[in-house]
């Protein structure tokens, strides 16, 4: 070490011994990131008051779903249709694209699209980050140094753009990364392509959206029940994930999911603001690869249980953070299931959760179920025994019988109950009807439907009918 | 131990270590508070995803020197519109002694050099480790180094080489 290294050393003790960290600035932080939180449920608070109130206004104020423009789809790379070009940049060109980091190692491969006429062009490109040295973040993005005097985003997720605004990438999701570049004479279209940039929804599994996957990894085999829950893994032959996914009384709570998988000394650990436990460097198997496991509870009666092989802690909260509920109160779905089954064009109400062993139900109705008037119900199940003798011997008695009901192969149950009447009406019996049917593993739907024989002029098998067509599984 | 309770414990057992390099990096103890409490915010919001088993302060640091870093840049392009007042006149290096004339020396030095020299001669850092926080090469550490010290020795002017004996 020369002299001056050592006076420098020396130099910079000296200048930085009287500074400490200023009183006050851990609440200052912690009380920001509060208000953060606050703003956004407030915010999301008042779009759905809108999005509530809006559904309450006579529908003829709005232009129906159906009528809205449908997106055209200008071409496709890697899964991500591109649904906004300016006009006049005819067909695109095809071809390969990489991103070099300092050391001219290749970070990103993948495929660009390109428009070009005259000094007027634009490109789209999908990118796929190396395994070994994964494009996480907009931190990741800008240590490429790859972009032009680089602005730094807000958010890790938000796009990094260089400083003349012609050229902007953005992680999009775990080992995907997003760009658009335009021309000088085109940069004012930049953010209108990259918001008509559409990746293709996750599908629903097991009553979640599992939105982020390591890069590299692939589904293996389908969905398949085990005595834990329903079960989904993700591997390249080499690292694996595997998801569980717990339904019913045995993820009631984080605390009972834990006793559930018997982790030996796990630690603690927040998904999503929701309590967690984790264990490091188990071997699940005598001889297996040690690797990791990671539980928590989405909503009381959904657990998840990831374990990995080859892949790191952090890889597995990440995808953790990825696994997404979906929502209970959307007007037109019943836990992921669409459901037209509207009576007099009531949305009905949506009630709590219903939890059992190895199942739990959510429940769409319209009217009362004891009253003479009429009434619908859509009753989703999820779980690793829906679909069971045992489960359809629980919902039915027995008594039920293999039918087809609006097309759909499942059992029919009718039953006869008597209606909550005022006290001076004579008793009358209600028809009840009652249908089920499996969609697919681990899932099911149950259809009720009630009429007063005296009182209503609908016909059970018709209305029965009319729900189960109405329901679309995906 | 809740998250919040785990990040207080970090700050205050390794605020301090952070600041002084935040304020190494940028020259101003001022923007140092700034630049730290930006990092810790940033970190906070991810402190779940740092916390299990890994030590987060690497993952701090690296976001202060690329906070440095970027908002050196954007000061760069603030610099180019001109002013209607003159330009300050440097301190000469007779009125200051040894320590005073090194930091302004550091000071001077482009923000990318100035993170290296942080990071090899305050940090502690192999070329390597130096290397994985900026996100380049061990090369450019290694050029990036030498450049700095060559301008720090230029900037610096003959008196004080001969009082240091570079």
């Amino acid at each position: 070490m020369s002299e001056l290294e050592r006076e420098l050393r020396k130099a910079m003790e000296e200048e930085t011994r009287s500074l400490t960290v200023p009183p006050g600035l851990v609440d200052r932080i912690l009380g920001k990131a509060s208000r953060k939180r606050y703003h956004k449920t407030s915010v999301l608070l008042v779009a759905a008051a809108v999005l509530i109130t809006a559904s309450l206004l006579p529908s003829v104020a709005f232009v129906g779903r159906d009528q809205a423009p449908a997106h055209r789809t200008f071409a496709e790379v890697d899964g991500v249709a591109v649904q906004y070009i300016p006009d006049g940049l005819g067909t695109p060109e095809r071809i390969p694209a990489g991103v070099r980091d300092r050391e001219g190692k290749v970070r990103l491969r993948g495929q660009e699209l390109r428009w070009r006429v005259d000094d007027r062009s634009v490109s789209v490109s999908v990118y796929r980050t190396e395994q070994d040295r994964p494009v996480r973040e907009a931190m990741d993005i800008l240590a490429l140094n790859h972009l032009d005097r680089p602005i730094e985003p807000r958010g890790a997720y938000d796009p990094v753009m260089s400083g003349d605004r012609t050229d902007m990438m953005w992680v999009e999701a775990y080992g995907r990364v997003l760009r658009v570049t335009t021309s000088e004479s085109l940069k004012g279209d930049r953010d209108r392509i990259a918001q008509g940039l559409r990746t293709h929804a996750e599908p629903v599994v097991a009553g979640v959206r599992v939105t982020r996957v390591p890069g590299g990894l692939g589904p293996v085999g389908a969905l398949r029940r085990t005595s834990a829950g329903l079960e989904r893994t993700w591997s390249d032959g080499r690292r694996r994930v595997q998801a569980t996914f717990v339904h019913g009384l045995a993820a009631a709570d984080s605390e009972t999911l834990l006793r559930t998988a018997r982790l030996d000394r796990p630690g603690r650990t927040d998904v999503r603001a929701a309590p967690a436990y984790g264990i490091d460097n188990v071997a699940r198997d005598a001889g297996a690869a040690p690797g990791g496991v990671l539980l928590w509870v989405i909503r009381p009666g959904l657990g998840v249980v990831l374990r990995q092989q080859g892949l790191s802690q952090a890889d597995l909260m990440w995808m953790a953070e990825g696994v997404e509920p979906l929502p209970h109160d959307r007007t037109e779905t019943v836990d992921g299931v669409g459901v037209r089954a509207a009576i007099d064009g009531s949305y009905g109400s949506t009630g709590n959760p219903k939890l059992g062993r190895g199942w739990y139900a959510v429940t769409r109705h319209w009217g009362l179920a004891s009253s003479s008037g009429r009434y619908r119900g859509v009753t989703v199940y999820r779980g690793a025994s829906v679909g069971s003798a045992a489960w359809l011997e629980e919902l039915t008695g027995g008594r039920s019988q293999k039918a087809t009901v609006g097309g759909v192969k499942g059992f029919l149950l009718d039953t006869v109950r008597l209606a909550d009447l005022p006290a001076n009406d004579l008793p009358r019996p209600l028809y009840v009807r009652r249908f089920a049917w499996v969609p697919e593993t681990g899932l099911a739907i149950v259809v009720n439907a009630n009429v007063d024989p005296a009182g209503s002029t609908d016909y059970p098998t018709e209305s029965l009918e009319e729900v189960v067509r109405g329901v679309k599984p995906r | 131990m809740t998250a919040a309770e785990r990040f207080a414990e970090f700050v205050a057992a390794r605020g301090t270590r952070l600041l002084r390099t935040a304020h190494l990096t940028c020259g101003s103890a001022a923007e140092a508070e700034d630049v730290l409490q930006t990092a810790l915010e940033r970190a906070y919001r991810n402190w779940h995803r740092l916390e299990w088993g890994v030590d987060p302060e690497p993952y701090v640091r690296r976001i202060i020197v690329n906070l440095v870093i970027s908002r050196a840049r954007r000061r760069a392009v603030l610099r180019l519109i001109p002013t209607g007042s003159p330009p300050e006149f440097p301190v000469t290096g007779t009125d200051l002694d040894l320590r005073q004339t090194l930091m302004q020396g550091l000071r001077a030095l482009p923000p990318r050099q100035r993170a290296v020299i942080v990071l090899r001669y305050w940090e502690d850092m192999t070329e390597l480790q130096a290397a994985e926080t900026l996100g380049c090469s061990v090369g450019t550490i290694k050029s990036q180094t030498s450049k700095a010290l060559a301008r720090l020795r230029a900037l610096l002017g003959e008196e004080v080489l001969s009082n240091v004996g570079a």
